[in-house]
């Protein structure tokens, strides 16, 4: 197959949620390069699938890719850029599991000097969807950052109406409730990205939850996990201010780890010992107040060692946090199937374009459809992307929408993506105007 | 104990989907080491299956982690485990059917729990469950059919009696976990090469498995073909 007249597609590289992306042959030049393909769907601005060229073709960095081409034919955008041969962050952890944390550290380093970049050029731009999909391990070891299909300059980021760019189990929360995408949403999901390097725990796949690092492996320093719980802080505001910041924090650990340990132990002991002493003193001016009390012979000596061993073993064992713990520590984590998603359903975003027909009615309207989730919180979902569903989920259309006083039906349709099976709801409503509606809801009580 | 495990995982030829689902869980809860192994087989006839098989096998590796560590990291009896895992289940067919609604599915469920030293099984369906200790090969699990047609499964029909067993784990124990594409054409002394394969290397069992399911294609099965070998150390 050639696109463009000039690009022999060699193989399919990978299919997402935005397109298609392919290996092919430049044949003018004999250099094989890579092409993403978008289809263009109704309701969406052609400006929308020409941003990623605009955001790309303004960086140059080492670690992003270069863009040679961009081009329109017919409804489809391609994209040609250079092609990186490698396997991504995901591949890298499937393949050969958690990463050991100093490795880990170095790979967030190269990362995070690319997404600092980023968010320190003149016209910051946040990239809005950092997952380990997107993040290339090339063979020298180096990292590179791909698809900048969400990254947008920072100003330029908007409340979503139709459509939010984020992965589930990596994007953060204000991104999942359609709200701007900002620098802290980017640390966000680099936290997780940490966290998944760290564990190899996929939030993505069951049981969707992130443990605490120390939990699944309690050989990580302490300030590797303080570090990684800031990032991944429900308020943006809690989190580090830039990636900066947390670069120096995870630099610092592989000197802090032998001190930090000393520096604990050196402390506890001191506390146990002073503890001790004040204890055993006390005691001890307690016993020689009292009348009568032969302290050379009776059994205080015995009694106030053996108080002061009891209260020095509660301390201690009260002091280890993980000795009484109840957790989990996971060790092997298979499921094949060839279920998509999450739950019983894949729900098609038709509904973000405002799906809702008006069937016998004069005539047929597209309507704007908002859709909420269990916990009444907006959801954006993109087109043609998955919307995990994990509970009810409500639609609602403005009654604005609907001609007063006039019977209109709404039809829902639910169509299963990999079979031909449809499921109808239909309902009537009829907006009356709220003085004659109460008229007649009196009406009906008496 | 140690749990070792290796699984194979064919598509079949019937379908275009491979209705079959596996899940390997291991965990260490409160110093007790336990493994899940789970196969749904979606029954073929039916619509969706893999959804059906697929469904069941992530509600109840959710159920593992988010239940498992308070149930399973002290000493419970099987009973308490036995009515934990049907509750379960009862809620993921009560799931199914209001998803569902009118039209039929269904899987078949071949659950295989080792805690510490003790397994315990449940099944439904014609998915089973071997054990070999010392010579002795043995099915624990008991097909639900009759006269080839299946009469169990999970999913939208009434909910079902489902099987339990249990049993005490001794040392250099092993488990074969199959849906029926798989032990269907195996020959009984491929079976026992399987099960007795206990001191190659795991990647010597992977192929062991991979062999005899390219066998039983070989012999004309043309259903997915999904097993798990469990050794317990």
């Amino acid at each position: 197959m050639v696109i463009g007249e000039k690009y022999e597609v060699l193989e399919v590289l990978g299919k997402g949620g935005c397109g298609t992306v392919y290996k092919v042959l430049e044949k003018s030049l004999d250099r094989i390069l890579a092409m993403k393909e978008t289809k263009l769907v109704s309701g969406t601005e052609r400006e929308v699938y020409e941003k990623e060229t605009r955001i790309l073709k303004t960086c140059f960095h080492p670690a992003l890719p270069v863009i040679f081409d961009s081009f329109w034919q017919g409804e489809r955008h391609y994209m040609v850029m250079e092609y990186v041969e490698g396997i991504t962050l995901k591949e890298y952890v499937d393949r050969h599991g958690k990463v050991e944390w100093k490795q880990a550290v170095k790979l967030c380093m190269d990362l995070g000097e690319i997404l600092s970049w980023l968010h320190t050029r003149n016209q910051p731009i946040v990239y809005g969807d950092l997952k380990p999909d997107n993040i290339m391990i090339t063979r020298e070891g180096t990292v590179r950052l791909l698809d900048f299909g969400t990254a947008g300059l920072e100003e330029e980021q908007e409340e979503y109406a139709n459509g939010c760019y984020a992965s589930f189990g990596y994007a953060a929360p204000e991104q999942k409730k359609g709200k701007k995408a900002e620098i802290t949403s980017d640390i966000y999901s680099f936290g997780a990205v940490i966290h998944y390097m760290l564990t190899g725990e996929d939030p993505c796949k069951p049981p969707y939850i992130r443990r605490k690092l120390r939990e699944c492996d309690g050989a990580l320093p302490k300030g590797l996990e303080t570090a990684v719980n800031r990032c991944l802080k429900e308020h943006p505001a809690k989190r580090y201010p830039s990636v900066k910041a947390l670069l120096d924090e995870l630099d610092n650990q592989k000197y802090r780890e032998p001190l930090t340990k000393m520096l604990f132990w050196g402390r506890r002991i001191l506390e146990e010992i002073l503890t001790g002493a004040s204890l055993y003193f006390a005691a001890l001016a307690i016993l020689r107040g009292t009348q009568g009390v032969d302290f050379a012979e009776s059994k205080a000596w015995f009694k106030c060692i053996l108080f002061l061993t009891l209260l020095l073993l509660w301390r201690f064992l009260t002091a280890c946090p993980g000795f009484f713990k109840k957790s989990y520590r996971l060790e092997k984590n298979i499921w094949k199937t060839e279920k998509q998603g999450i739950g019983l359903f894949i729900m098609l975003a038709m509904f973000g374009t405002g799906a809702a027909l008006g069937v016998n009615a004069e005539r047929e309207e597209k309507l704007p459809v908002t859709v909420y989730d269990e916990t009444g919180c907006k959801v954006c979902v993109q087109e043609r992307a998955v919307y995990p569903l994990t509970g009810a989920f409500r639609l609602e259309i403005p009654g604005e929408c609907f001609e007063q006083e006039k019977v209109s039906e709404v039809t829902v349709t639910l169509t299963t993506s990999d079979s031909n099976a449809v499921f109808v709801r239909q309902f009537q409503v009829c907006p009356k105007k709220k003085e004659q509606y109460a008229k007649s809801s009196i009406e009906n009580q008496r | 104990m140690q749990f070792f495990t290796e699984y194979v995982w064919k598509k079949g030829e019937k379908a275009s989907k491979n209705e079959d689902s596996l899940a390997i869980c291991q965990m260490v809860a409160g110093r007790r080491r336990c493994l899940m192994v789970l196969i749904c087989d979606g029954i073929g006839s039916l619509e969706e299956s893999e959804k059906a098989s697929g469904f069941v096998t992530e509600q109840m590796i959710r159920w593992f982690y988010q239940t498992g560590p308070r149930l399973l990291g002290r000493k419970r009896s099987g009973r308490s485990l036995e009515n934990a895992v049907r509750r379960q289940l009862w809620r993921i067919s009560g799931q199914m059917a209001e998803a569902f609604q009118d039209r039929k599915t269904g899987t078949t469920f071949s659950m295989l729990l080792l805690v510490q030293k003790r397994y315990f099984i449940w099944n439904v369906g014609d998915s089973r469950i071997y054990r070999k200790i010392a010579k002795d090969i043995r099915q624990l699990t008991e097909d639900d059919t009759r006269a080839g047609m299946l009469t169990g499964c999970i999913g939208t029909f009434p909910f079902r009696k489902i099987h339990f067993y249990r049993g005490r784990l001794k040392r250099k124990m092993s488990f074969l976990v199959c849906s029926d594409g798989l032990y269907r054409k195996l020959a009984k002394r491929d079976l026992q090469a399987l099960l007795a394969a206990g001191t190659a290397a795991p990647e010597k069992i992977k192929t062991m498995l991979k062999e005899a399911a390219d066998r039983n294609r070989l012999k004309g099965e043309k259903d997915d073909i999904s097993g798990v070998w469990v050794k317990a150390e």
